[in-house]
C-alpha cells in the first residue's frame, strides 16, 4: 500500500520535490534527508488533499513547508535551520545537476532568503503570481514586485560569476 | 549574450535526466526531521516520562510513609501532563498542507502559547514543590528536635508558625525566589534547546508579513 503511494503518487512528481530541494540544501546527504522527509510528510498528509488545487500544487506546498521546518542535522549545532550559513567547502559540495548553468543558477537562488527561494521557484515553474502567493499565503501584488528584485538579484549574481 | 534565468531553468530542465529521485529507504517507518514533528515527539516522550514519574514518585512515598508528599507531587506533575496533552492536541491541528504562511504562523502562535502557559505552570510549579518538600522536612521528627533544641539554646529568638524566624524567612526567599524565576529557568531551557530554530522562524514570519502587507 506504502511503496504503491510512492511509486503512483510521488515518483511521477520527484522532479518538483528535488527541485525544492535542491534549493535548501548544501550538500548530497541533506538533499536525501530533505527528499526524504518531503515524501514522508506527503504521505502522511495524504488525506488532507482535498483535490480544490491540482496534485502537484499541493505537492509543491508540502514539500516547501517541510524545507522550511526542517531541521538540519549537524553534529556542531543539531537544532540548526536549513538556511544557516555553511562553510565554502561544504557549498562545493552542492553541485547537483548535470547542467552547469543550473548548478549556477541554483548556487544564486541559495543566496536569497528561504522565502524569496520559495518565490523564485514557483516563478521559473510557471505558477501564475495568484498561485504563487495562495502557496505562500502572501498577497499577490506583491510577488510582481518581490519577483522583479530577485531577478535584478540573481541576474547580478550570475552576471558577476560569469565575470569572474 | 547572458541569457535569462527563466532560459537557463528551461533549457537546463528539458532533459529531466537529471532528476533522478534518490533512493529511498523503509521511507514509511521513517522518524521526522521536521521541527513540528519533532514537537511532537518532544511532548509524548516527556508525557510518558512524567506519568512513569508519577507512579515512582507515588510507590515510593508509600514504600517511605510519605503518602501525602507522594500525592502532592504527584498532583503538581499531573498538572504538567494535562498541559502537555493539551498542546499536543492543539499541535495535532496544525495542517502542514495549507499555505506556508498560515502554517509557520500557526506553528509560531502555538509556541508562544505553549511557552506562555509552561510559563504560567512553572512559576507556581517549582515553588509549590519546594514548598512541599520543605513543609515535609521543616515539620518532620527529626527537624523539630533539631528546632526545638535550637529554641532552647536561644528561647528568645522570634517564632514564625513554630519555626525561628530566620529558617521562616529563608523558607519565604527561596519560594519567592522560585516563583519569579520558574518561568526563566523554563525560557533559558527552551531557549537553549530550539533559540535557533525559534529565530529562524521568527525571521520567516516577519518576511512572510512583509510579503503580505
Amino acid at each position: 500500500m506504502g511503496a504503491d503511494f510512492y511509486i503512483n503518487k510521488i515518483l511521477p512528481y520527484a522532479g518538483i520535490i528535488i527541485k525544492i530541494c535542491r534549493a535548501y540544501t548544501n550538500s548530497q546527504d541533506d538533499f536525501e534527508d530533505y527528499y526524504q522527509e518531503v515524501c514522508l510528510q506527503i504521505w502522511r498528509s495524504r488525506h488532507n488533499f482535498s483535490g480544490q488545487s491540482e496534485w502537484s500544487t499541493w505537492l509543491y506546498r508540502v514539500s516547501l513547508n517541510v524545507c522550511l521546518t526542517y531541521l538540519k542535522k549537524s553534529k556542531s549545532d543539531p537544532h540548526k535551520f536549513a538556511s544557516d550559513s555553511l562553510p565554502e567547502e561544504v557549498m562545493a559540495d552542492s553541485q547537483g545537476f548535470d547542467d552547469e548553468s543550473i548548478n549556477r543558477l541554483y548556487a544564486g537562488i541559495k543566496k536569497l532568503s528561504e522565502i524569496d527561494r520559495a518565490v523564485i521557484l514557483l516563478y521559473l515553474e510557471e505558477h501564475s503570481y495568484q498561485e504563487i502567493a495562495t502557496i505562500i499565503g502572501t498577497n499577490q501584488n506583491n510577488i510582481g514586485v518581490r519577483i522583479k528584485r530577485i531577478k535584478d538579484r540573481l541576474s547580478k549574481i550570475l552576471n558577476v560569476e560569469e565575470n569572474s | 549574450m547572458t541569457k535569462s534565468i527563466e532560459s537557463i531553468w528551461k533549457e537546463g530542465f528539458i532533459e529531466n535526466d537529471s532528476l533522478v529521485a534518490p533512493k529511498i529507504n523503509d521511507l514509511y517507518n521513517q522518524k521526522s526531521k521536521n521541527l513540528i514533528d519533532k514537537f511532537h515527539y518532544m511532548f509524548s516522550i516527556n508525557r510518558k516520562a512524567i506519568i512513569i514519574a508519577i507512579g515512582v514518585i507515588l510507590v515510593l512515598s508509600l514504600i517511605f510513609g510519605l503518602p501525602y508528599l507522594g500525592s502532592f507531587i504527584s498532583v503538581l506533575l499531573a498538572g504538567l501532563v494535562l498541559i502537555g496533552n493539551r498542546g499536543s492536541k492543539q499541535l495535532d491541528k496544525l495542517d502542514k498542507t495549507t499555505n506556508s504562511y498560515e502554517y509557520l504562523k500557526g506553528f509560531s502562535a502555538w509556541r508562544d502559547e505553549m511557552i506562555a502557559t509552561y510559563c504560567k505552570a512553572y512559576t507556581y510549579f517549582y515553588p509549590l514543590l519546594f514548598m512541599g518538600l520543605a513543609i515535609r522536612f521543616l515539620y518532620s521528627e527529626d527537624a523539630r528536635s533539631i528546632i526545638n533544641a535550637i529554641v532552647l539554646e536561644s528561647p528568645n529568638t522570634t517564632l514564625i508558625f513554630g519555626l525561628p524566624w530566620y529558617i521562616a524567612s529563608a523558607f519565604l526567599v527561596i519560594t519567592g525566589v522560585f516563583y519569579n524565576f520558574g518561568s526563566y529557568l523554563y525560557k533559558i531551557d527552551v531557549d537553549l534547546v530550539y533559540g535557533s530554530s525559534f529565530k529562524k522562524l521568527d525571521e520567516l514570519v516577519l518576511e512572510m508579513e512583509s510579503l503580505r502587507n
